[in-house]
């Protein structure tokens, strides 16, 4: 826990970070981004949160479940999005694969369920290394 | 003596590395080509994502993406067995 600015100042700007990494792992098949780096700052945000305000109630087995859910899903997505069955997920999900509406932010099949795994896994995945080196046990 | 030897051995390293040098090909000539022209020109039409980027790395190399996901995944495991591994 440090001091009263630094709460503040992480609190405000929490959800900006947030959001921006949302932002990217959303828009990963429309602008320069995706999984990676989004997961990355989402992580970060965590991680400043958690200098700000001390990592109690922080619950690492959730964290690492979530990493492994985010995993298992890119894994899945892999199988299903190579080439037979992208009808499938056309069928699923209700996504167009191809087509007109290039550059709209539901479009290119599994592309943007691939990079939110992605994303999932990459944050889980950091945070949770952070909350290790900082626990320590 | 051993000064001797690093001299003799830097000059003949870093001579092999410019003859190597000059020998390279040319930048900005590419000597194949087809795979590049074939992605920018197929990768919205074929897949529909405007990021040329994204639909290489999580469609055409897919496979790759899922390797650099287990290797993170990996290295998460890894520093938990140190952290959180320990024989009490």
């Amino acid at each position: 826990m440090m001091s009263r600015i630094v709460r503040d100042v992480s609190r405000l700007t929490f959800p900006l970070f947030a959001m921006f990494g949302f932002y990217l792992v959303a828009h990963g098949h429309l602008t320069p981004g995706g999984g990676f780096q989004g997961g990355a700052i989402i992580a970060s945000s965590i991680a400043m949160i958690m200098v700000a305000y001390g990592i109690y109630g922080l619950k690492e087995k959730l964290l690492s479940i979530s990493e492994l859910a985010g995993l298992f899903s890119f894994l899945i997505l892999v199988y299903f999005g190579s080439h037979f069955a992208h009808s499938a997920v056309e069928e699923w999900f209700k996504l167009p694969v191809v087509g007109p509406n290039a550059g709209h932010l539901i479009s290119a099949g599994v592309i943007p369920l691939m990079s939110i795994a992605v994303g999932f896994e990459v944050a889980c995945g950091i945070s949770i290394i952070v909350i290790a080196m900082r626990k320590g046990d | 003596m051993n000064k001797l030897v690093a001299a003799l051995s830097l000059v003949i390293i870093l001579t092999v590395l410019a003859l190597a040098a000059v020998d390279l090909h040319p930048l900005g000539n590419p000597a194949h080509t087809e795979m590049d022209t074939y992605f920018l020109n197929n990768a919205q039409t074929e897949l529909g994502a405007n990021s040329v980027v994204a639909a290489i790395v999580f469609d055409y190399r897919g496979f790759d993406t899922l390797g650099e996901a287990t290797v993170l995944f990996t290295a998460v495991t890894g520093v938990l067995m140190v952290f959180w591994g320990r024989v009490k």
